[in-house]
């Protein structure tokens, strides 16, 4: 897919985005909602017509293609199923509309019922069925004709949190069982880490950044991606020196802090230090870190298994120190001033600009 | 522990259903008493007693049961045209955006919030003798096709009078269709018109079948366009209803031919309600548990449906799949829209039809001669003149006016409490809609006769108190229904807030409720009005003379002829009406912009 362009009369909904979807990958699209993610998903389907720009699939020219010619399966948000159809019904539509021979179409049906898990209800109506369900027989249809790829528009977005993450096991299951690409949506930065092979980061209609979710987390290559992924402390600064990968970045509070960075990076540009709060480490008195920084506790906020300390340097940042919860109390009283450490390979210098 | 008394229970019952009690009652009154009066009628012969006399008459009469084909084939022709166009119009209304909507609604509205009579005379201003029509085929050198006092230019009429009424029927039910369906259709592999003919036509089903279902029920008990625009031929049973009674005063045998209509009526809705199930009619879901043994209609209904669709399929398919064969799909240029351009020419067209002949009476009420003619010659405000100098048609105008104010007045303050237990208190809401509603679906001719037989005992023929009480039976439903609508979409919740913001019941209904659904109120109040003021059958029986209301006036004189003064009063009623709804469509969307 290539410099894909859509507006919507005035509005720019995508402004060329660019990726390439690999055979029997798991990539999702992520981004805030409004970044365009359904407008680029609907353009693969063939749903809207793009302005510019072209889409292939299996190597064929497939920008303008009516959608029931591109062999494609799509799961929708709410689902999709036809309500006045069986669940039977609905599986077996694709099958009809390809003119699958009678005699092969109630196997086929009944394979992919019982590969999600639900051989007991062909005989029932969307409308009887939960949520986890319908989502399982969305998918189910889509996978019955064996498309080579699968889209999947926020398929768990209206799932309550523990069937979302039940499913989003099976889902990257079904995945690696069957062996078809997936190209998936959803503004979940939970669930594209867990889920994706690569993840492709959108804003405001643009790709932002791709790659595999630890690329994503630990490099990432502007501070929306910093942001939008996790939780993280920026330091502003200036580059000082690089040496192969690494860099040495004087900070605007004082202090100089070795970490990683891109190759491009050259000295003198601004930069912000990127550390993770679980990289960030409260230092006990006479305990050493390659890089130091120094703050007063804030407070510290007990969330389930880990708890984190914030503290605020002497320029007004607030850092986050995330550590595992382990029950023997606080580390500091709020107010002490506390020595802050992280290695120097766990943060990422980003290019600002 | 003891019962608790009857009388206790008869309290609890009152204490909680009071709101119903007043509409229950009226229409108790004005509306079952006396239509079961009339039918008992036709069960006693001259003398009074039990005879099945006028039954034999009706059967053995070569009239009755031609009029009665007649009437049906009438029926049935208008529905089915009914349904062909509203569907393309309905469909364009519920996937079009927003702002193309709101304006296509209007013009769809705008005939069926004018009064049916000046739009009847439209049609006879377009295509009459000296008509648009015929002067148009002239430019030509041709003559005009014969399209009035015949069946054609009863379809015409009718269909132009009920055609919105089917749209808005269908509206409801494909605004509830979720567009994503047939987009998932189309990733499945199905073409357009497959896609369409499996996922969207079932599911829009059952607003195509009330839409026919109310169609075919009114136009049963139309008369006016028959009597303007058809011949002799084109008699309907209303009109007979109407003769025995005005003109041979025989009660017995109007009303065995009234019971005859009804029972019509009522096969219409037993065999619908086993096809599609009644609940449809209030939004519900078809049924599904057809089985053949246990509903033998429904079942081979749905079976030739779903067959029909296969078939249909199936030669659509073959159809698209012949013509990608010659023009494959371009994968390098963007499809040409076809289908929704034909969609949109369809539509407007239809739209077309249905908003722009009304506005042909304002032209030709302008004229300088005496007789309606097109081109109108010269200009001149004399019809004007002479008729708001004219007592009788001021005089008619006026007490259209008190009894339309006074029968929506009361539709509001019986139905509106009505309206609100049901929706948030009542068990059997079902039932109780049903009987509420009933006025609506009994043709109007059966309760214009029956209150006629209740009033000329007790005095109240010729007076506009008995025309008011009539209308209001006619508005209540109306206001129902409107108001069920609204009050289902209220939030409650917002109600709950108040209360524990330490808002009394009064309180909150006075500051709360009622802002929130002031304009829902005003809208069932202007539905109820126009359906007053534009009312004659109920006119027909109940005043006359110097009690005539504005339809009614407009009737006797079309009756004698179809004169420029006639096109005047069209063109005043026309630019009123369309006032009235302007102003409240403003009021809606400032309310619905607000709330
Ligand atoms: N049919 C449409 N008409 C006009 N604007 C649209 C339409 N669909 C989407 N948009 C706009 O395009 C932008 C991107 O939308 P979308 O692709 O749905 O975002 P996402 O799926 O990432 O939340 C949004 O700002 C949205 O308002
Ligand atoms: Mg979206």
């Amino acid at each position: 897919m290539r410099g894909l362009r859509k507006s919507y009369g005035d509005f720019v909904a995508l402004k060329g985005a660019d990726f390439e979807l690999r055979d029997g990958e798991f990539l999702t699209l992520l981004g805030p909602s409004g970044s365009g993610k359904t407008t680029l998903l609907l353009a693969i389907a063939g749903l809207n017509e793009p302005d510019g720009g072209e889409i292939r699939i299996d190597g064929r020219l497939a920008t303008y293609l009516p959608p029931y010619r591109r062999d494609i399966g799509m799961v929708f948000q709410n689902y999709a199923l036809f309500p006045h159809m069986t669940v039977y019904d609905n599986i077996a539509f694709p099958l009809k509309m390809r003119r699958w021979a009678g005699e092969r179409v109630r196997p086929a049906v009944e394979r992919v019922l019982g590969i999600v898990q639900l051989p007991e209800l062909a005989d029932r109506y969307p409308m009887q069925l939960s949520g986890g369900q319908q989502q399982r027989i969305a998918l189910a249809r889509a996978l019955v004709y064996e498309p080579s790829v699968i889209l999947m528009d926020e398929p768990l977005g209206a799932l309550d949190k523990k069937m979302r993450d039940r499913l989003q096991l099976e889902i990257k299951q079904l995945h690696k069982e069957l062996n078809i690409a997936v190209l998936y949506v959803t503004h979940d930065q939970e669930e594209a880490l867990v889920m994706s092979d690569r993840i492709c980061l959108m804003r405001d209609g643009q790709i932002e950044q791709l790659g595999p979710p630890d690329e994503l987390y630990f490099r990432p290559r502007s501070v929306f991606a910093a942001d939008f992924l996790g939780e993280s402390n920026l330091l502003k600064g200036r580059c000082a020196t690089t040496v192969a990968g690494r860099a040495k970045v004087k900070l605007v509070d004082g202090g100089l802090v070795e970490c990683l960075c891109d190759a491009a990076l050259e000295a003198g540009a601004p930069v912000r230090v990127m550390v993770r709060p679980e990289a960030m480490r409260l230092l006990r008195e006479g305990e050493r870190a390659e890089n130091e920084l120094t703050g007063i506790l804030h407070d510290t906020v007990m969330s389930g298994g880990t708890t984190v300390d914030r503290f605020a340097t002497a320029g007004g940042v607030i850092l986050m120190a995330k550590r595992l919860t382990d029950g023997l109390g606080a580390r500091a009283l709020p107010g002490e001033t506390a020595r802050l450490g992280f290695a120097a390979d766990r943060a990422f210098a980003i290019t600002e600009g | 522990m003891a019962e608790p008394s009857a009388a206790s229970r008869r309290f609890r019952w009152l204490s909680t259903s009071w709101p119903l009690l007043p509409a229950i009652v009226f229409l108790s009154v004005a509306f079952v008493y006396p239509v079961a009066l009339l039918l008992s009628a036709s069960f006693t012969d001259a003398t009074g007693s039990l005879s099945a006399v006028h039954y034999t008459r009706v059967f053995e009469s070569p009239v009755v049961s031609r009029v009665l084909v007649i009437t049906f084939q009438i029926a049935a022709w208008t529905t089915l045209l009914c349904v062909i166009a509203a569907y393309p119009v309905a469909y364009l209304l519920a996937t079009a955006g927003r702002n193309v909507r709101n304006v296509l609604i209007i013009l769809v509205l705008m005939p069926f919030w004018t009064s049916f009579l000046v739009r009847t005379f439209a049609w006879i201003v377009l295509l009459g003798r000296n008509g648009v029509l015929a002067e148009v085929a002239a430019v030509f050198g041709a003559d005009a096709p014969r399209l009035l006092y015949n069946f054609t230019g009863v379809m015409i009429g009718m269909v132009h009078a009920l055609m919105p009424l089917c749209v808005l029927t269908m509206l409801a039910v494909m605004e509830g269709i979720d567009r994503s369906l047939v987009r998932a259709a189309s990733t499945l592999g199905a073409r357009p018109g497959q896609a369409f003919l499996r996922v969207y036509l079932p599911l829009s089903l059952p607003g195509v079948a009330a839409g026919a279902l109310l169609v075919f029920i009114t136009a049963l008990g139309f008369f006016i366009t028959p009597a303007l625009l058809g011949s002799e031929r084109e008699t309907v049973i209303v009109q007979l209803i109407i003769f025995q009674i005005r003109d041979m005063l025989n009660w017995g045998f109007a009303g065995a031919i009234a019971v005859m209509l009804l029972l019509l009526a009522l096969v219409i809705f037993y065999a619908y309600d086993r096809l599609v199930g009644l609940s449809t009619l209030s939004g519900g879901a078809m049924r599904v548990d057809v089985t053949a043994r246990r509903n033998p209609i429904g079942w081979l209904g749905a079976r030739a449906g779903s067959l029909a669709i296969a078939i249909a399929g199936t030669l659509l398919d073959a159809f698209a799949a012949a013509r990608e064969r010659i023009l494959p799909p371009r994968a390098d240029r963007p499809r040409r829209p076809v289908g929704t351009w034909l969609l949109w020419s369809a539509a407007l067209l239809i739209i077309g039809f249905l908003a722009v002949p009304a506005f042909f009476v304002i032209p030709v009420s302008f004229t300088e001669g005496r007789f309606l003619s097109w081109p109108p010659q010269g200009f001149s405000l004399q019809w004007y003149e002479a008729v708001l100098g004219s007592p009788a048609w001021t005089g008619a105008a006026l007490r259209s006016l008190v009894v339309a104010i006074a029968a929506a007045t009361l539709g509001i303050l019986l139905g509106v409490p009505a309206a609100f237990h049901i929706v948030r208190r009542a068990r059997y809401k079902t039932a109780l809609i049903g009987f509420l509603v009933a006025p609506i679906v009994m043709p109007n001719i059966i309760i214009a006769v029956a209150l006629f037989y209740l009033f000329a005992g007790i005095g109240l023929v010729g007076t506009l108190t008995g025309l008011a009480i009539g209308h209001t039976v006619l508005a209540v439903p109306y206001v129902v229904v409107t108001m069920v609508a609204v009050l289902k979409s209220y939030d409650q919740r917002l109600d709950h807030a108040a209360y524990t913001l330490g808002a009394t019941p009064a309180r909150t209904f006075l500051h709360v409720t009622l802002p929130l659904i002031k304009s829902g109120v005003l809208a069932a109040f202007m539905f109820a009005f126009v359906i007053s003021f534009d009312e004659l059958t109920i006119a027909l029986f109940l005043v006359g003379g110097g009690t005539a209301t504005l339809p009614r006036r407009m009737w006797d004189d079309a009756l004698l002829q179809v004169s420029p003064s006639l096109a005047a009063v069209a063109a005043m009623v026309l630019v009123f009406m369309t006032a009235i709804i302007l102003i409240s469509e403003y009021a809606r969307r400032r309310g619905s912009s607000g709330g």
